[in-house]
């Protein structure tokens, strides 16, 4: 019996070991490709640039380098690192990621605000959901489970989805055959992700299939606007928030991070983002983190971004919209500094 | 819960280590554990369902009991007719009330009667059919006084619902698996090595064969009235593979991991797409339903006794009632009367017990004239299970029909919009042939991996190989398919 053990164990570690040899090999955004390249354009641009926007497509579509630089006289070097459906765990990794970066020459941080949850049950069995969770974020996530106000059931229930994602992740269940095509292929040299500073604009008259299907959809839909602006008021008009110390704190120590290196971390709200995400953001609220916050989303100051002449789609700003929200974020950099 | 799932990695370890190193001691309390272990495997997918399982149990355990303690034949026939009543009942209503419903309305208005039968939403409970069919075996055995009721509720229960074989089979006879659970099990470290042998061997079939070939098979069966000849074809023999890596995989767990606690479970797959003719198929294919039928349908009806017009009787009614048994559904009825059809001709001709061990006994490779039979049997057998896939009847028809076009379909441009490279179909190729030349070596072996002799360095490169491959296709894994039935 023993015997029999023994040699299960070692083949299973065996085994380990070599499945752990691609991820050695990977770099560490691999797995989402516009991260990936997006990083390689870095490296490749030595120290060029000093400020990086990082978020989803809210900052992927919605700050214009170019524009933010000019409003600070060429001593902002901007660098927008958005990409579609980015998850919050994934971004303060990336943040971190770009601290612990000597090579770079970073000095402002503006990261979209996260919510530290695990994509929904459609993203997180896929690759860009889950390529970037390892023992650290597991142990992260643990803490902010068994720290939260959750129920029994509904904290059981996250336990078994994040330890089903690290067993997973561990033996590259389900993404090994993403892995070695990433080694195997060759890669494209994805400068199109590049192009226009990591901007990429939204314009109204859109050929792009994907674009037109969702602007059809807005232009269908004409409440989606009023909806949006007024969830958007009732949160931020909204006196008390419970708050959720676990977050608070690691913001904080982000933060803290932040500051050991001389590198200003900003986490920032942009508009038109889904209820849930405002939410989380009014639970995350402390002395230290305010003073990090620039909020570009409360209707009653920036009116504008809930309207059709600015907007693409119901989650997203038309090129003009993103003219406006990228001189509204430097005009609120301006002012804290 | 499924083999192919994160959760049955971890639960198989557990119940394992419990099993050997904390209740090895006493036999009741390992059959305790294995009850236990086999309601949290089945319950995980919806707990409501254990119910069917239990009260099957109860009843068929307290009929043996019954059935033992009479002598009157009267009283025994009726003990009996109440376990087969209650058992085909509930396979009536769980999986064939709505069919019976549809077809009987349908058979109204076809004489221009109006008939609106209520169909039910039912859920038809996973494995019903399997697990209905042993516990009727045990009752019908002990009936025939072929086996002495058991006294032993634990070592019934767990002879019932034993994980390892509860929703797919191997279909267990009482005579075989109950008396295993009455003696003291002890380790064998061969026969675990064999087992995870055979449980990698039955993933690499189900994961990495079965569930390459369903990316073709789905869409090529769902467009079919749209495509011709060779992309067709390409379907139909697919989906042969397809279901061969798919439930013989499920068996090779299945007894692989009964091996891991010291069971024995009997032998479902031979090697069948290696026949020679349609009846050496059906001694390979599905054995322990082939054998249930054949114990308990053919032989009670007659078998090949009697005149010609007795046994033409007897071979239809066992494919019609086997083709029935895999579900509600007409398209299994006419699979099971075509393979009747295959079947006559070499019952009538007395060639039928021709080809009994397996092809190629004392060569390496196989006559012409075999290679040439084996062909026929697997298109033959292809032929077929386009109606054991097609949604309907109607369905199937046009597909043959369609298969016999000239033309290739488009087949370039079609896999193209598969969003699949050519590579892709030429590496399922490449994955068949492994199965192909794998078990035609074996052949003579229980499974795929059984008793091979190489040095242990080339034999864990196997091992970790394979499991390399299987990881490999994991994202793509689906149900296995004999779930349904």
């Amino acid at each position: 019996m023993k015997k029999f053990i023994r040699k299960i164990l070692f083949l299973l570690l065996l085994f380990f070991v070599i499945i752990q040899i691609p991820k050695w090999v990977l770099p560490p955004f691999w797995g989402n490709e516009i991260y990936d390249k997006k990083l390689n354009h870095l490296k490749e641009s030595g120290q060029k640039y000093n400020t990086f926007f990082i978020g989803t497509s809210r900052v992927n579509n919605g700050i214009i380098p170019k524009t933010f630089d000019a409003e600070f006289n060429g001593n902002i070097k901007t660098f927008n690192l958005g990409a579609p459906g980015s998850s919050g765990l994934e971004n303060i990794e990336l943040a971190k990621y770009l601290m612990e970066h000597k090579t770079l020459n970073v000095k402002n941080i503006f990261i979209e605000l996260p919510s530290l949850e695990l994509h929904g049950d459609e993203n997180r069995v896929s690759l860009r959901g889950r390529y970037y969770y390892d023992l650290n974020m597991y142990s992260f996530s643990l803490k902010k489970i068994f720290k939260s106000s959750k129920t029994f059931k509904e904290k059981y229930q996250l336990w078994s989805e994040h330890t089903r994602l690290i067993i997973e992740n561990a033996f590259s269940i389900s993404i090994f055959d993403d892995m070695l095509k990433y080694l195997f292929s060759s890669q494209s040299s994805g400068q199109q992700f590049a192009n226009n500073k990591g901007y990429r604009a939204l314009y109204i008259n859109t050929k792009k299939e994907n674009d037109l299907a969702r602007r059809k959809a807005f232009l269908a839909d004409k409440t989606i606007l009023t909806k949006r602006r007024k969830s958007a008021e009732r949160i931020f008009n909204q006196a008390k928030y419970p708050k959720d110390e676990f977050v608070i704190k690691t913001f904080e120590q982000l933060i803290d991070k932040a500051e050991e290196q001389n590198i200003r971390l900003y986490f920032v709200l942009y508009p038109k983002a889904a209820e849930a995400i405002y939410e989380k953001s009014r639970q995350v609220s402390s002395k230290k983190i305010k003073a990090h916050v620039i909020n570009l989303a409360s209707p009653k100051k920036y009116d504008d971004f809930y309207k059709k002449e600015y907007s693409f789609d119901r989650a997203h700003l038309n090129h003009k919209g993103a003219k406006l929200l990228t001189k509204a974020c430097a005009r609120e950099f301006k002012k804290i500094k | 819960m499924l083999f192919n799932s994160l959760e049955f990695c971890l639960f198989l370890p557990i119940v394992f280590l419990l099993y050997w190193f904390v209740f090895q001691k006493d036999v009741k309390i390992q059959n305790i554990l294995i009850v236990a272990a086999s309601y949290l495997f089945y319950g995980w997918w919806d707990w409501r369902f254990l119910s069917l399982i239990i009260f099957s149990s109860f009843i068929d355990y307290g009929l043996g009991v019954q059935l033992g303690k009479t002598e009157n034949q009267r009283r025994r026939k009726l003990l009996l007719w109440i376990s087969m009543l209650i058992n085909l009942g509930f396979l009536g209503v769980f999986k064939y009330y709505n069919f019976f419903a549809d077809s009987f309305a349908d058979l109204l208005q076809s004489v221009g009667m109006n008939a609106d039968f209520a169909t039910l939403n039912i859920l038809l409970p996973v494995g019903i059919s399997f697990y209905t069919f042993q516990t009727m075996s045990y009752t019908i055995d002990v009936y025939r006084r072929k086996l002495e009721p058991t006294k032993d509720i634990f070592a019934f229960f767990a002879f019932v619902s034993f994980f390892p074989q509860l929703v797919a089979g191997p279909i267990e006879r009482a005579k075989n698996l109950l008396p295993q659970f009455y003696t003291q099990r002890h380790f064998d470290h061969d026969k675990a090595v064999d087992g995870m042998r055979q449980i990698l061997w039955g993933f690499f079939k189900k994961i990495v064969i079965a569930d390459s070939c369903a990316v073709y098979v789905n869409v090529i069966f769902a467009d079919s009235a749209e495509l011709s000849g060779g992309i067709l074809l390409l379907g139909a023999i697919l989906f042969a593979f397809q279901i061969y890596g798919d439930f013989s995989g499920y068996s090779d767990i299945a007894i692989g991991t009964a091996r891991l606690f010291g069971f024995n479970l009997m032998r479902n797959f031979a090697y069948p797409y290696f026949s020679r003719d349609i009846a050496e198929f059906w001694r390979r294919w599905h054995i322990s339903l082939s054998s249930w039928f054949k114990d308990y349908v053919y032989i009670p009806l007659g078998g090949s006794r009697g005149g010609k017009l007795m046994q033409l009787r007897n071979v239809f009614a066992i494919f019609l009632i086997s083709g029935f048994w895999h579900g509600a559904n007409w398209t299994f009825i006419v699979w099971g009367g075509l393979n009747a059809l295959y079947f006559i001709p070499q019952m009538l001709l007395k060639t039928n017990r021709n080809n009994l061990a397996i092809v190629a006994q004392e060569s390496a490779l196989p006559s012409i004239k075999e290679i040439f039979q084996i062909l026929i049997t697997f298109l033959l057998t292809c032929l077929a299970w386009v109606f054991f896939r097609a949604p309907s009847v109607k369905d199937a028809l046009i597909y043959i029909g369609n298969m016999f076009t000239v033309g290739d379909g488009g087949f370039q441009t079609y896999i193209r919009t598969l969003k699949l490279s050519g590579n892709h179909l030429i590496g399922v190729a490449g994955l068949i042939l492994l199965l192909i030349i794998v078990e035609w070596i074996q052949r003579r072996k229980e499974h795929g991996l059984e008793d091979i002799k190489w040095p242990q360095p080339l034999r864990w490169t196997v091992y970790i190989g394979l499991t390399m491959l299987i990881l490999y296709h994991f994202g793509d894994s689906s149900q296995f398919i004999y779930f349904q039935f």
